[in-house]
Parts: C-alpha cells; sequence; structure tokens
C-alpha cells in the first residue's frame, strides 16, 4: 500500500500529459462560468432593487453574497464533479485491463493496493486542482462586491471548499471502483455516472409509510452530509462519511481486483 | 524433490538420465491443476527446471501453457496442486517469488502512450528499485536488448519487433533469476526471431527461462529441455535429442542416385538396416531421388553408399533428415505414437 508512488506518479503525468482531461477541465469551466455569471447578474440586480427601495423606506433585506452566489455555486460545482468524476476516472482499471498491462503490474512485487492507491489518489490531485481552480468564482465575488463591502463570508468558503474535496474524493473512490468491475472504459463511466447520480438520490424519495428507511437512506445520500459544510459548521461524522465512503469503495475495488484469484 | 521425469502414468518419459537437472532446482512443479468452471486447462502438472536451464513448452493454442505461466507468476492460483519457484511458494510467498521473477506476458503489454526509456524507468520503480540504481538498470537492459535507436521514441510508434524486445527488456530488468517468457517471438519477422532466440540462448545457464511456443523450431534451437503439452498435460518431456529417440519410430534418409530405376530400388531395398524404400520423384530421365526410412537407431547411410558404388551407379546425394521435433510433437499431439502408452 505504501509503494503506491510509481503509479501514482505515471497517472498524474498521464492525466496531465493528456489532452482530453484538459477538454474535461475545460468543459467544466465553461459550463461552471456561464452560470455563475448568470448568478452575477441576477445577484446585482437584486441587490441594487433592495438598495433602491431601501431608500424609500421599505424594510427589503438585500441578497446576502454567501447565501445567493457562493451556496449556489457549490452546488453547481458539486453537481457537475458528478459528471466530470466518469470521464476522468472510467480508464483508470479498465484500460489497463484491457491492454493487458494489468497483468504485468499485479505480477510485479507490487500489492492491489498500492495499485488502486495510486490511481485514487492521482485522480484526487486532479480534484484538487479543480478545487483549487473554482476558487476563482469566491474570489470574483469578493472583488466585484468590495466597493459596497458585499464580501462573502470566508470561513464558509473555505469549509464548501473543503466539501468539495471531500465529495470529489468519495467519486473518485466510486470511480475506480467501477473501472476495476469491467475491461470496457464505456460500461465503467456508465456505471460511474449512474451509481453517483442513485447516490445522489437516495434522500430524494419521500416513503411516506416508512419515516425510518427514509431517514437512513437520506443519511446515506452523497449530498445530505454537505448540509453542515454549507453553513460552515464542520462536523467529524461528515468528514467520517465521505472517507469512509471512500475506503469502502477502494476496498470493494481491491475485493474486485482479488477476485482472479478465487476463481476455482 | 519430486521425480524430475514427473510422475504421472502413461506419459513419454525418455530415459531419466537425459534430463536430470545439472544444477539445483529453480522451478518445482507438483501436480498443479487449474479448473475454469468445468474445464479444466491445466491437469496435474508436474515438472522441474534447474537453474540456469532453459525449458521450452511446446503445444497447439489452447493447450494450457499461458495458464500454467500465468499460476508461476502468481497472477492466477491454481486449483490444486503446488509449485515453487527459487525456493519460493507461489501461493504463500507469492511476493517473494514475484521479485525474482520477470514475466513477459502474450502480446507483450506496454503503456503506448509512453517513452521507451520512461516506460522501462516506470517498471524498474514498480519492481522497486531505487532511484539510485534505476538508471544503471535501465541502461543494461536496454544495452542487453539492442533498444538504444528508439529509447526516446514513443512506444505506441515502435514497430512490433521492437515491441516484443521492450517487453523483454522490461521482464530483464534487474537481472531476474527466473525469466517466464509466453511466446516471445510471435509476430515476428525472420530476422527478429532470430534475434530473439539468440539472446535467449545466450541466456543459458545465467538465467532460468521458461518460454512457450507452438514453433517447432525454436524449441529445438534455444531450449535444453522440452514439455509437450496438449489438453493440460503433460504429453512428452526430455532434451529435443531424447525425444526424438524415444517417440520418434523411423530415421529418414534421401538419397538421388543415377541409373536405372528398378535395379537401385531393388538394390537399395536390400541394404541392412532399410525397412522402406519410396520413390520421392524423377529428376531426371535416369535420376531419382529417393525417400528410405531405416530402423530406429540405425545409420544405414554408409552401407547405401557402399553398396550404389558398387553396383555401378552414381550416388549424387545422401543425406539422413533424422525425425524432426515436428514429426515427434504432430505424432505426440495426435495420439499416433505406439510407445506413448509405454510408462
Amino acid at each position: 500500500m505504501l509503494n503506491f508512488w510509481p503509479v501514482y506518479k505515471r497517472e498524474v503525468k498521464t492525466y496531465f500529459q493528456s489532452p482530453s482531461t484538459y477538454v474535461v477541465l475545460a468543459l467544466f469551466f465553461l459550463i461552471v462560468s456561464l452560470i455563475y455569471q448568470d448568478l452575477m447578474t441576477v445577484f446585482s440586480s437584486l441587490s441594487a432593487s433592495a438598495g433602491q427601495q431601501s431608500m424609500f423606506g421599505q424594510t427589503n433585506q438585500a441578497p446576502n453574497v454567501t447565501d445567493f452566489v457562493i451556496r449556489q455555486t457549490f452546488q453547481i460545482l458539486t453537481s457537475l464533479v458528478m459528471f466530470t468524476i466518469p470521464m476522468l476516472s472510467m480508464r483508470l482499471v479498465a484500460e489497463e485491463k484491457n491492454r493487458g498491462t494489468f497483468e504485468l503490474l499485479v505480477t510485479c512485487p507490487l500489492g492491489d493496493w498500492a495499485i488502486l492507491m495510486g490511481k485514487y489518489l492521482a485522480l484526487v490531485t486532479v480534484g484538487l486542482v479543480i478545487v483549487i481552480l473554482s476558487g476563482v468564482y469566491p474570489l470574483i465575488a469578493w472583488w466585484m462586491g468590495r466597493a459596497n463591502g458585499a464580501a462573502p463570508e470566508w470561513p464558509i468558503v473555505v469549509s464548501c471548499w473543503i466539501a468539495l474535496l471531500l465529495i470529489f474524493s468519495a467519486y473518485s473512490a466510486f470511480g475506480v471502483m467501477a473501472s476495476s468491475f469491467t475491461e470496457n472504459q464505456i460500461s465503467a463511466g456508465i456505471v460511474t455516472l449512474i451509481g453517483l447520480i442513485l447516490w445522489n438520490v437516495l434522500g430524494v424519495f419521500q416513503m411516506e409509510k416508512y419515516p425510518k428507511v427514509r431517514e437512513i437512506l437520506t443519511e446515506f445520500s452523497a449530498g445530505e452530509h454537505t448540509e453542515n459544510f454549507i453553513r460552515g459548521v464542520l462536523m467529524l461524522k461528515d468528514f467520517a462519511f465521505y472517507i469512509l465512503a471512500s475506503f469502502l469503495f477502494l476496498f470493494i475495488a481491491s475485493k474486485t481486483l482479488d477476485a482472479r484469484r478465487w476463481r476455482i | 524433490m519430486t521425480d524430475p521425469v514427473g510422475g504421472a502414468p502413461g506419459k513419454v518419459s525418455p530415459a531419466p538420465s537425459a534430463v536430470a537437472p545439472a544444477a539445483p532446482a529453480m522451478i518445482e512443479v507438483d501436480n498443479l491443476t487449474k479448473d475454469f468452471g468445468l474445464t479444466r486447462a491445466v491437469d496435474r502438472l508436474s515438472f522441474t527446471v534447474g537453474e540456469g536451464e532453459i525449458l521450452g513448452f511446446l503445444g497447439p493454442n489452447g493447450a494450457g501453457k499461458t495458464t500454467t505461466m500465468r499460476i508461476l507468476t502468481c497472477y492466477t492460483p491454481a486449483t490444486s496442486g503446488h509449485a515453487r519457484v527459487g525456493g519460493f511458494d507461489i501461493v504463500k510467498q507469492s511476493f517473494q517469488v514475484r521479485r525474482i521473477l520477470g514475466y513477459l506476458p502474450e502480446n507483450a503489454p506496454l503503456y503506448p502512450d509512453m517513452i521507451v526509456r520512461a516506460y522501462l524507468n516506470f517498471m524498474a520503480e514498480v519492481k522497486g528499485y531505487p532511484g539510485r540504481q534505476r538508471r544503471a538498470i535501465v541502461d543494461e537492459v536496454i544495452e542487453e536488448c539492442g533498444l538504444q535507436a528508439v529509447v526516446k521514441r514513443i512506444v505506441r510508434n515502435l514497430s512490433k519487433g521492437y515491441r516484443q524486445r521492450l517487453g523483454l527488456a522490461q521482464a530483464l530488468l534487474g537481472n531476474p533469476k527466473v525469466l517466464v517468457l509466453d511466446e516471445p517471438t510471435v509476430g515476428l519477422d525472420p530476422k527478429q526471431i532470430a534475434e530473439i532466440r539468440e539472446l535467449i540462448r545466450s541466456m543459458a545457464g545465467r538465467r532460468t527461462v521458461i518460454l512457450s511456443t507452438h514453433i517447432l523450431p525454436e524449441v529445438s534451437m534455444t531450449c535444453q529441455k522440452v514439455i509437450i503439452i496438449n489438453n493440460g498435460r503433460i504429453e512428452a518431456q526430455g532434451t529435443p535429442e531424447s525425444l526424438i529417440s524415444t517417440v520418434g519410430g523411423a530415421n529418414v534418409i534421401f538419397a538421388t542416385v543415377q541409373g536405372p530405376a528398378g535395379a537401385i530400388q531393388e538394390l537399395l531395398r536390400k541394404v541392412d538396416g532399410v525397412t522402406r524404400v519410396h520413390e520421392e520423384r524423377a529428376i531426371a530421365a535416369d535420376i531419382r531421388a529417393w525417400r528410405l526410412e531405416a530402423a530406429p537407431g540405425k545409420d544405414p547411410r554408409a552401407a547405401i553408399g557402399e553398396a550404389v558404388v558398387k553396383a555401378g551407379h552414381a550416388l549424387l546425394e545422401l543425406r539422413s533428415s533424422g525425425l524432426s521435433l515436428e514429426d515427434i510433437f504432430l505424432r505426440v499431439i495426435s495420439g499416433q505414437s505406439g510407445q506413448r502408452e509405454v510408462a
């Protein structure tokens, strides 16, 4: 598990040398930026009209930049990550299996965990780049609003962005797992996408007759545990949720790779 | 240690002295069996390979060669049976086994998007060689496999021959004690095949090599020991020579003689040791090529020459074409060998 470094290094290099990564990232930031630009326009017109109303003595609250821009941007980022991960993760193990290099790797003195960890951490590194780059959005909000003192609440920004990285990691682990199921990249991508969507909608079902079931499902849904982060509250259980989920998926992936040793 | 000839009954077992490993056993395989569902891919395989020996696995496609190699390289486990490589158990000490083993899987899988040197460097890293040693190790295999001209090329753009060599170079990284090569010459042109064979042959004595092939001359050219495998079972094993002498029935001789056909045929038939005379073809009006079969273990060439010349005919050509490994292979595989059932 500790000698994941060579695999990690190779995967990071592959990510940042491959044009497809840049296409995916460009598409990601294009979509986020378009929506963000729209948000900002609506926000500035809202706050302008709120300002006018308050001049006439009405007590209408001006929209808060953290509520209106930061949190919504965060929601957009997390939902887009769901679509981005499959594109980045699908090749990780499936491609190696398909090319036969998997056989080469596992016959080297290297554990399955080292291979999986290397690949997983490489994808998380891409996630870190995405998280850092998307830090530009709160910065723009701050820069635009600095004249009238409408700065975003930085602690909330930080906690949201921590949540973004945690979500990205958990989704990455899911992607690595799906990729280890098959040697077909496309299937891996589809399984990842469907899986992530299902994981997100777990809490949506009303289940009026079984409130207990609904409660459990909600607790296990991917989005549920961002609620505290959005409010700027860092809770151990939310960290634990995403980290344990990552470990669970990687564990299943390692068992999947191990399954070739079970076949009788 | 198991019997070097393999204990399974009903197999061609040449004289043990012919195959007894000169050196301590590097690879010991004992009753290895592998099932895929209801299909038995490998059936109670037992053999040993001495240190520094080159063993050729010969068999038609689907005979179980690749499966056996995958078991020995710890890629997939056997259903039952044991094997030790370099004294380490392949299941319980798989890590140690993988450390002393170089493996070239079928079709030499590579990372197409990497540069040749970077690929070798990566594989050396994966095999656990620290940075200081790595450069020397990589340089060594580049030299040994003649890759100097392509070190800066991208793997994707390499020719099939170079890819195969790169796969071999990867297996040679760090000078492993045991090399497992799955069809190392498949898809190469004749010159490249000759080069790879030469490379493998040059390893004799220094490394223990198992190679699989379905090309016969390859085995007789490179290996000191041959195992013919079919339907997952060992059909015959021994040195190429001992196989020929055990399985090989007739010794075939070709002779070209000038003179009247009828008289010559009569003459040849009478030569001591000749069992069959067959007219191969007429080269000219009075020149004919004959195909003679001699009794096993006899070489009647001197007698043939003497008889022909004594009778006043001109002997234009006389050569022995001992039963080739190819004939043995076909006999063994198709179960025609009369001695197959002799234990």
